[in-house]
């Protein structure tokens, strides 16, 4: 496709920013056609300073608040927004990862026609001469979840010329089961929101509010805020596999659909409730004993959680179980459209089999790759006159249609979206378009009056002109529109429903939404390609997880393939065993197995949409084959190597230790009149959500490196999130591993060439110019946090034959590109270190609050950043905390980046006596 | 223009009896070569100069490598794993490396001056019997003052056990 | 080392058939003198300079791409490089250990084997020279560890064992030449005073820069190999400490070993002599020197290598030994990882050639069989590589941090590059052979001298 679109240079690339940046970013205003060279500078827009604005992005259509940091013209860097509810101030790695969609070369750049490059206007001629005169009769619009005001108002203007008109919802991972479990329970479609600051005991089913999703970061929030306060909150959590939420888990244990089901039969016995007790594992027993008791013991600050892809009677059964808790839920009426996606997607799928749809505009879904397959979407296109798709990035069902068409990134356009609460933000452009692309809204517009303003601004101006022009700009600058969250709703009198226990199956198979690429849609992403599976550690594609037995049973180890079949449908993948993987499930995750979507993601791993929903599957072995590529192996502790990651009661203080004795001088930095950096990690707040390794990665330009790289052992994330279970006690946990920034620093004195010195405020520097690539420093790293250029990795593109130079536009001007050959690693940001003092030393003030870019994303605030001079900094203040250590502490290395220990309140060690 | 008797060995025995000899005999050696060192031959000047040339030499490399080290510490002083400046230790490692490179480099210079080498061309080249020196025989030369103490020296060595000898005017 | 124990009567070191002083030099120079090289040595001479050529494609190409070539990790950030440095600068140990330290310990029989032991070093020292500079990640810097006032006013980190080992390997290379030279220096004279054609004779004459053979010639001369021999030897054993030092210098679990400077010394001892004796084993059958290595030669030099067997299985056992008795978890953790780690293969492999192979020179007829000679020599050769492949694999795959095991394994270009080193070593063997006299003619014209003052 590359041929097809216009070439675009670095050079041209950056005029066109820059001629952007000069009406965006100092006005914000409507599209400005004329451009004037700065002749002169504009006052305070010194190159390379970092300007802040207020935006948002999409994700499954809810809206995130975002704040985009911006430099000549560029945004380099995007981070929360603390007036969002979404955002709170961090984010979550599509946030994260967003950033890089902007400049991927593999976005489409201009239309392409049935006849070849095409253009908006012949496009839209072509869509408008199929529906003249007509009613709309025959026209579909297939977008996937729509909250925008401003998309909801063009679509009702198109509907008012085209009242026949069809518009369907999709999305892969919806609400269907928990609207239609909340409307068995309560009469009502309503969905859950939990408030999970004010649960003292959460009991999971299948949920995992820690992982991925539109409400990760605010559910993140909450928890910690929660597990922060005393008493300790106890987390239960049953699941057939592994998730965030597990490994946070006080208590967990791992179940299988019939299972989980008979589960909650057992709860309510346990809690008078319900009779019959249908046969269970020791295990579950205990666990539905354990969780029942604790659900009774805190009313109305006890929570039971119901999994997405849960069947309806389990949401129903989570509704009525809340209601007799009287837990923190509330309930509120759909954002979006409250119809089922899946039915909705099956009806206009079978109208186009039929042959009633003729003409089909698919915005921003993707059914080609992610419709049960039995529906034969792709089939069903071809039956349309005209199928006409608008997406970002190449798709599946793009590949299918007449007319692709470009979208507009979010932060190129004028968009509104609401939040999972219902909050509204209008979100501003950053940077003016980088290719002949439209907003989704414009294309609606366009549709219905081809004379459409494409400039979107006014367009969402319309929208929200109940607001009088001050409090428009007070809304777009703030990211967020006062008072639009919808208020909760009564859920009513719930009836009592126990799920029904499916039949048990030989091997069920489980499809989550993969934390990195959800649903697929972030699949062309390269940062979260690159970015490790919290659990697994997997990279650039996804083994099938299964447990040892059953793999032992097919006769496979690690990494074979095996082939997994359903229904007609089979896929050939690696395995590999997973902690926490109930026997007789095994899991998959979505979002790989891409076929069209440019060169990042396209053959790499299976498409688990295609056997998503067939519950039963058969397994078998397939020989070998390209193995899983992951960034850790070892995740057992066991013996002294447990001390590594220290697990506490809560309450209970690690052992401490006396100074280590050293030959060398001790000065005491906190005499020192400078400031003594320093971090401090709360494990156990650290749900390993990966938004700190892309933000260190957005920051600090680290280049991605490609499967193959990663797969010969090599890395460059600067911040790595290893994950540990401590055998004994079956826990597990997340460590983030920045550098030590050790005040012993084992890499300083073995550099021939003072690459690697400390400075005076405790940092561990690291000199690229004077590097000559000895990698002695690594070699003595006893925490393994420097990363080498193997090769020249800033100049390499894991973009295919695209060149990558439209990348580099993002890289941070305040940070040094590496070459080749040179160590880097984590250093804190300096930059931004820099930049405050900088500011101090102009203001003569004090050295102000530095954030660094990890502390900066981090959802649950488990990372702590400053000045340990400064006792009554947070930082000093965690550090003296009971659980506080230094990783290795044995060592003598003095680390500055230190941790606080993962507590752990299975009520088996330390609590009640009772199991 | 004196004479000198030479002679060719084929064995450190003879060549040993007949150097002693001549020294008893008071004939004055003019010059002695060998396919290998004797024992003998340290009569030839003293050498200890050399052992105090690899000596001097070396311990002056090792002093200036160390003071090299020091003061580039302090020249660019710089915290390098919370280490002292001054770590003395570890600049002796360079230094005594030095230390045989510079000893070594004196001594070949020491053996150059003391042992005439590099003058390529010497007077001894002209007798033919010097050149079987670095084959297989020791060679002895006596000066003689007199035709009569030239043949008194053949005599000698061929007493001694010469296998070749020869008057050169 | 207790000096070898002279028997009171009987040649050992020269055969009877070697009779006069000129016989030596007869048997010695011939073939630079007389005969043409033969069709074996023109069919080594092409196979080992194209091997040495694909090397240095393969050294070409990673500095033209980068170390991303090699099996280099993030976690095993050293590789192949580094193994074949130490082991080749390990090799280079015995040369100058033969010279220096069976020269004052008054060991005779070194006469004829010193020389060619010496070009070894030099050969060996200049491929392990290769390495450390190919190992940069930006080799056209390597010259930043040198001391000199750069415009950045930086200096080299003294505390650093990289510069430490710059400084070692740039002493022993060029201390290496000079103690060569001084010893090769009445040689010369002799090839000067035997060579027919008139620019070859001007070759060696300006290289023996006038040595006549006179008294006061040999005094100096003597005089000064003595004292440079009290200087290799510490020299000698100095080198090797500080490549032990490269490791030992550090905090990680099997390299924070107070053993591994001497353990180090007798590796390269133990590798040194191998390859001496293979060498000498070579050059006896295809240089017709049967005459002046004889089998009293290689019986002693296989009871060095056992003897140095049996130090290296006790630095071994003091490894096991040590992590036992601290009980300190990361070292026990790679004890285990040694047996049963993923490397375990080669762990015993190394085991078996380094501590049971030279065992079977307890039996002396084994001692003096060509056959057992070569494969024991080897053996060892392989399994001193091993160890040091090992060293570095093993600690850098583990380490203190679980979280980041990561395995290691070599690429072709990494064993193109250690086959080319060996290429070139081999090809420069070859045409030292041709040019320079490979046994020292004056020492074993005394040894002979010796041997038959003995034997009357």
């Amino acid at each position: 496709m590359s041929s097809l679109s216009p070439s675009l240079d670095r050079r041209t690339l950056l005029r066109m920013i820059a001629t952007g940046a000069a009406a965006s970013v100092t006005g914000c205003s409507a599209p400005n056609e004329t451009i004037y060279p700065w002749v002169d500078q504009p006052e305070n827009m010194l190159p390379g300073s970092i300007r802040r604005y207020a935006t948002a992005l999409p994700f499954a259509g809810y809206g995130r608040g975002v704040t985009g940091l911006v430099t000549d013209g560029r945004p380099i860097k995007l981070e929360g927004l603390e007036a969002h509810p979404a955002s709170l101030g961090a984010t979550d790695l599509f946030t994260e990862t967003a950033l890089l969609d902007l400049y991927d070369p593999q976005r489409l750049q201009a239309p392409l026609g049935p006849s070849g490059p095409g253009s908006w206007s012949a496009a839209v001629a072509s869509i408008r001469a199929r529906l003249e005169g007509g009613d709309g009769t025959g026209l579909a619009l297939l977008t996937g979840r729509v909250t925008s005001p401003t998309i909801l108002r063009e679509i009702d203007a198109l509907r008012r010329r085209l009242p026949a008109m069809n518009h369907v919802e999709w999305e892969p991972i919806n609400d269907d089961a928990q609207l239609a479990g909340l409307e068995r329970a309560t009469g009502k479609r309503l969905l859950a929101r939990p408030r999970l600051d004010d649960a003292d005991v959460i009991v999971a089913l299948g949920a995992d509010p820690l992982g991925t999703g539109p409400d990760q970061v605010a559910l993140a929030r909450a928890w910690s805020a929660r597990r922060r306060r005393s008493p300790p909150p106890r987390l239960y959590c049953a699941e057939p596999s592994l998730t965030a939420t597990g490994a946070m888990a006080d208590r967990r244990v791992s179940v299988t659909s019939s299972e989980m089901a008979a589960l909650c039969h057992h709860i309510a016995a346990a809690l008078g409730k319900g009779a019959g007790a249908p046969a269970l594992p020791q295990a579950v027993l205990e666990f539905a004993a354990s969780a029942a008791r604790d659900l009774a013991e805190v009313p109305s600050r006890a929570l039971v959680l119901v999994g997405q892809d849960q069947p309806a009677d389990m949401h129903a059964f989570a509704a009525w179980l809340n209601g007799v808790l009287l837990a923190p839920v509330d309930y509120i009426a759909p954002i979006a459209s409250s119809a089922s996606h899946q039915e909705s997607l099956a009806g206009l799928t079978e109208a186009m089999h039929a042959g009633s749809i003729d003409t089909l505009v698919v915005l921003g879904a993707n059914p080609v790759y992610n419709a049960p397959p039995a529906l034969d979407f792709a089939g069903a296109m071809q039956r349309a006159a005209l199928a006409v798709t608008a997406d970002a990035f190449p798709s599946e069902t793009g590949a299918e249609a007449h007319w692709r068409l470009p979208l507009s990134h979010a932060l190129e356009a004028w968009n509104d979206w609401r939040s999972t609460d219902g909050t509204a933000s209008i979100a501003q452009p950053l940077v003016r378009p980088l290719y002949d692309t439209r907003s989704a809204s414009a294309l609606i517009a366009m549709i219905g009056d081809p004379a459409a303003d494409a400039a979107s601004q006014h367009r969402v101006r319309e929208t929200w002109r109940d607001l009088d022009d001050a409090a428009w700009i007070g809304a777009v600058a703030a990211g967020v529109v006062p008072d639009t969250a919808v208020t909760p709703e009564a859920a009513g009198p719930t009836a009592r429903v126990l799920p029904q226990i499916p039949p048990g199956r030989a091997m069920e198979l489980q499809v989550r939404p993969s934390p990195t690429l959800w649903d697929g849609r972030r699949a062309s992403n390269a940062w979260a390609q690159e970015c490790p599976d919290p659990i697994t550690k997997e990279v650039w594609g996804a083994s099938l997880r299964c447990h040892a037995q059953d793999m032992a049973g097919w006769g496979v180890s690690e990494g074979d393939h095996v082939r997994v079949s359903a229904g007609g449908e089979a896929l050939t993948l690696p395995v590999r065993t997973a902690s926490g993987q109930r026997r007789g499930v095994v899991t998959m995750l979505a979002g790989h197995g891409r076929a069209q979507s440019g060169a990042v993601a396209e053959g790499i791993g299976q498409n688990a949409w295609k056997l998503a929903g067939s519950g039963a599957v058969a397994v078998a072995r397939a020989g070998s084959g390209r193995a899983p590529i992951d960034t850790q192996s070892v995740f057992a502790l066991d013996g002294e190597l447990a001390k590594i990651f220290p697990i506490v009661a809560p309450g209970e203080a690690l052992p401490t230790k006396p100074e280590q004795p050293s030959l060398l001088p001790n000065g005491s930095p906190k005499d020192s009149p400078a400031p003594q950096w320093a971090m401090a990690i709360d494990t156990d707040l650290c749900i390993g959500c990966n938004a700190c390794v892309v933000a260190c990665q957005a920051e600090n330009n680290v280049p991605v490196i490609g499967p193959d790289e990663i797969a010969a052992g090599r890395d460059m994330h600067w911040l790595r999130v290893d994950r540990y279970e401590v055998s004994e006690e079956g826990a597990t946990g997340f460590q983030p591993v920045p550098c030590m920034q050790c005040e012993k620093a084992p890499c300083e004195p073995v550099c021939p060439v003072e690459a690697s010195v400390h400075n005076s405020e405790g940092l561990n520097l690291q000199v690229y110019h004077r590097c000559i690539g000895t990698r002695t420093c690594e070699a003595n790293c006893p925490y393994r946090v420097r990363r080498f250029n193997f090769f020249d990795y800033s100049q390499r593109s894991v973009w295919g034959d695209d060149e990558a130079q439209s990348v580099s536009a993002q890289r941070n001007p305040n940070v040094t590109v590496r070459g080749r050959g040179v160590m880097e690693k984590c250093t804190y940001c300096i930059q931004r270190i820099s930049t405050a003092e900088h500011e101090a030393d102009a203001n003569n003030a004090p050295v102000g609050k530095v954030t660094t870019a990890c502390q900066a994303a981090c959802p649950t605030g488990a990372i702590t950043f400053g000045s340990i001079a400064d006792v009554d900094s947070e930082v000093s203040k965690r550090k003296r905390d009971p659980r506080h250590y230094a990783l290795l502490e044995d060592l003598g290395t003095r680390p500055r980046t230190t941790y606080l220990a993962r507590t752990v309140n299975d009520g088996r060690r330390h609590g009640k006596g009772e199991a | 223009m004196s004479r000198l008797a030479i002679a060719l060995f084929d064995d450190e025995g003879p060549f040993v009896r007949a150097s002693t000899r001549a020294l008893a005999r008071d004939f004055r050696i003019l010059g002695q070569w060998g396919p290998y060192p004797l024992e003998i031959f340290e009569d030839h000047g003293d050498t200890r100069a050399i052992v105090w040339a690899v000596a001097i030499t070396g311990i002056l490399g090792a002093a200036a490598m160390f003071a090299l080290a020091t003061f580039s510490t302090y020249a660019y002083p710089f915290d390098s794993g919370g280490r002292p400046l001054f770590t003395w230790q570890t600049f002796l490692i360079p230094s005594t490396e030095f230390l045989a490179l510079t000893g070594a480099i004196g001594g070949v210079i020491a053996l150059f001056i003391k042992a005439g080498l590099t003058r390529l061309h010497h007077r001894a080249f002209d007798l033919a019997e010097v050149e079987r020196a670095s084959r297989d025989s020791f060679v002895l030369a006596l000066a003689c003052d007199t035709g009569d103490s030239a043949n008194a020296a053949v005599a000698l060595l061929a007493e001694a056990g010469a296998f070749h000898t020869r008057v050169v005017e | 080392m207790k000096p070898h124990t002279r028997p009171e009567h009987g040649r050992q070191w020269t055969l009877p058939s070697v009779r006069t002083l000129g016989d030596v030099t007869e048997i010695v120079l011939a073939p630079l003198m007389d005969r043409k090289a033969g069709r074996n040595y023109w069919f080594a001479f092409a196979a080992s300079l194209a091997i040495a050529a694909v090397g240095a494609t393969a050294i070409g190409w990673s500095i033209a791409v980068g170390p991303g070539l090699w099996g280099n990790n993030t976690s095993v950030v050293w590789g192949f490089p580094i193994a074949n440095y130490v082991w080749w600068i390990g090799i280079g140990n015995a040369g100058t250990l033969i010279s220096s330290l069976l020269l004052l310990t008054r060991q005779d029989w070194r006469a004829s084997i010193n020389r060619f032991a010496e070009a070894m070093t030099l050969f060996a020292v200049s491929m392990a020279g290769i390495f450390p500079i190919l190992h940069l990640g930006r080799q056209t810097y390597f010259y930043w560890m040198a001391p000199y006032p750069s415009t950045m006013t930086l200096w080299p980190q003294w505390r650093s064992a990289l510069v430490w080992d710059f400084w070692a390997i740039l002493c022993y290379l060029l201390f290496s030449v000079l103690f060569f030279y001084v010893g090769l220096i009445p040689d010369l004279a002799a090839l000067r005073d035997r060579s027919g054609k008139l620019g070859w004779r001007r070759f060696y004459g300006f290289f023996a820069m006038g040595w006549q053979g006179s008294a006061r010639q040999w005094r100096t001369q003597e005089r000064l190999h003595k004292a440079l021999a009290v200087l290799a030897v510490p020299l000698v054993c100095s080198v090797h400490s500080i490549v032990g030092l490269d490791f030992a210098a550090s905090m990680m679990p099997g390299w924070i070993e107070s053993v591994f400077p001497p353990y180090f010394v007798v590796g390269a001892l133990f590798s040194g002599f191998a390859m001496v004796v293979l060498i000498a084993l070579v050059l006896r059958w295809s240089m017709g020197l049967e005459g002046i290595i004889t089998s009293a030669h290689f019986d002693a030099m296989a009871k060095i290598l056992l003897a140095a067997a049996i130090i290296m299985s006790a630095s071994y056992a003091s490894e096991w030994f040590s992590a036992a008795w601290s009980g300190e978890a990361a070292d026990l953790a790679l004890v285990r990882f040694e047996f049963t780690g993923a490397y375990w293969p080669l762990y015993i492999a190394m085991l078996a050639c380094n501590v049971a192979a030279p065992q079977l020179f307890w039996v002396p007829r084994l001692r003096t069989s060509v056959r057992v000679l070569v494969g024991v020599s080897l053996a060892v050769l392989l399994g001193m590589w091993l160890e040091r492949i090992l060293i570095i694999m093993e600690t850098l795959s583990t380490g203190y941090d679980p979280g980041f095991f990561r395995l290691y394994s070599a690429t072709f270009v990494d064993f193109a590059i250690l086959a080319g080193t060996l290429g070139a070593f081999v090809w420069l063997f070859l045409v030292f052979a041709r040019v320079l006299p490979v046994c020292s003619m004056y020492e074993t014209r005394k040894l002979l001298a010796r041997e038959r003052e003995n034997d009357a």
